[in-house]
């Protein structure tokens, strides 16, 4: 299943069906309109192909992109007690549809500019680029 | 520090350890360095960006530090400064790839340097966690990025650590085993109720009831982590002491143990 929406929209219909999601937009501005999500956080960068549907940002306090931390026990997050690891619902999700693979991908570090209206993908060098003296960025992958 | 460094390899130096502040963690290993000795400097996601650990990682390289840990790092809220702002820019995974990065030349944003590092690069795991698979499959990414080396959370049931190594023999990789001294049986439930991944035995937990004074507590606990250390020796390539304040145990533990 294929969704054309905003990461929030990813994660709704994951909860509701037992099939492989897939993210078809990257969300990199709230800017248009606006429905009922008010929140400010959108990346840009979305992840929810490589975790089963669920965003690590969000359901992981400490937004890891690559598995649990040393904290993770019985499904449990080391923040509080019955607070789910999201580590583990991921885990959970890529094993029942047989893609753990995802998880021995690297990915390197995501774009932080929430405030932004142009992630830095899509910003042009030289603006900030590599070889401009303080620049540098990550390819987009 | 002195008096333990006739019998161990290196000093491990923890970076503000649960989130409690301390003297930087980069700071101590060149103190430890300048003495002439052999120091691990533990780095976390915790507090700096991307910028600040690369910056840190230059610094520490210039300063003469060759061995990194590199760690996720406990939440803020769990120390003495609740409120501060959680970072974790990176994770444990990226930062190795940053350690890897610096080592050939570069930064993490793929700008050449005018050098490199030749930074010796670990990382953690903790084997006694339920359920394990998460842990391990990061364990092996963690490889995959350079990680050469792994300490454990602190291992009391040898046998739980005997079924993990058999998970990970494959990646041929050496493993410290994270040894911490009991200083009482409150201590160890403490531990078994809060700390993910750790499990006092009953067995054990008893032996330390039984002792009454602090001396025969050290003494008992001397001989759990001597015992757990026979027990876990052939399976690994090194034991990690915490010894927590109980410095003065070391060299007794180590004798008992026959290393
Ligand atoms: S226990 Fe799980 S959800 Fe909690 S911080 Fe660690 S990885 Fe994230």
């Amino acid at each position: 299943m294929i969704v054309a929406s905003c990461g929030v929209g990813v994660q709704a219909v994951v909860q509701v069906l037992d099939k492989p999601v897939y993210p078809a937009a990257n969300t990199v501005t709230m800017g248009g309109l606006q429905g009922v999500w008010l929140s400010e956080e959108r990346c840009g960068d979305c992840l929810l192909y490589y975790t089963g549907g669920i965003c690590p940002h969000t359901a992981c306090p400490k937004g890891l992109l690559h598995g649990p931390c040393g904290g993770s026990q019985n499904g449990e997050c080391e923040l509080e007690p019955g607070r789910p690891c999201g580590w583990q619902r991921i885990y959970d999700r890529l094993e029942a549809l047989g893609r753990l693979d995802l998880l021995l991908r690297y990915r390197p570090p995501q774009d932080s500019q929430k405030g932004l209206d142009v992630p830095l993908s899509r910003r042009k060098a030289p603006l900030l680029g590599p070889g401009v003296p303080g620049g540098g960025i990550n390819e987009p992958s | 520090m002195r008096k333990l460094a006739p019998y161990v390899h290196a000093f491990n130096v923890t970076d503000l350890q649960s989130s409690v502040l301390r003297m930087s963690s980069w700071a101590l290993c060149a103190l430890i360095k300048r003495e002439g000795y052999e120091p691990v400097l533990q780095m976390t996601c915790r507090d700096r960006n991307r910028l600040a650990l690369q910056a840190d990682l230059l610094g520490a390289w210039a300063l003469g530090i060759e061995n990194v840990l590199a760690l996720t790092g406990d939440y803020p809220t769990l120390g003495d400064h609740p409120g501060a702002r959680p970072v974790f820019d990176l994770d444990s995974v990226q930062l190795l790839a940053a350690i890897q990065a610096l080592n050939e030349g570069k930064d993490l944003a793929g700008n050449e340097l005018a050098g490199s590092t030749d930074f010796f690069a670990g990382a953690v795991v903790n084997p006694g966690v339920e359920p394990l698979g998460p842990h391990i499959l990061k364990m092996r990414l963690k490889v995959q990025m350079g990680a050469k080396f792994f300490q454990t959370q602190a291992v009391y049931d040898p046998d739980a650590f005997l079924r993990f190594v058999r998970e990970v023999e494959d990646l041929k990789v050496p493993i410290l085993v994270g040894i911490i001294p009991l200083k009482s049986a409150r201590m160890a439930r403490f531990m078994n109720e809060n700390i993910a991944g750790i499990h006092v035995p009953e067995g054990v937990i008893a032996e330390m009831e039984r002792a009454k004074t602090k001396e025969e507590r050290k003494e008992v606990s001397t001989e759990i982590c001597a015992r757990i250390i026979r027990k876990v020796k052939p399976y690994c390539q090194g034991i990690h002491l915490m010894p927590m304040g109980w410095e003065d145990l070391v060299p007794g533990i180590l004798e008992l143990a026959g290393i």
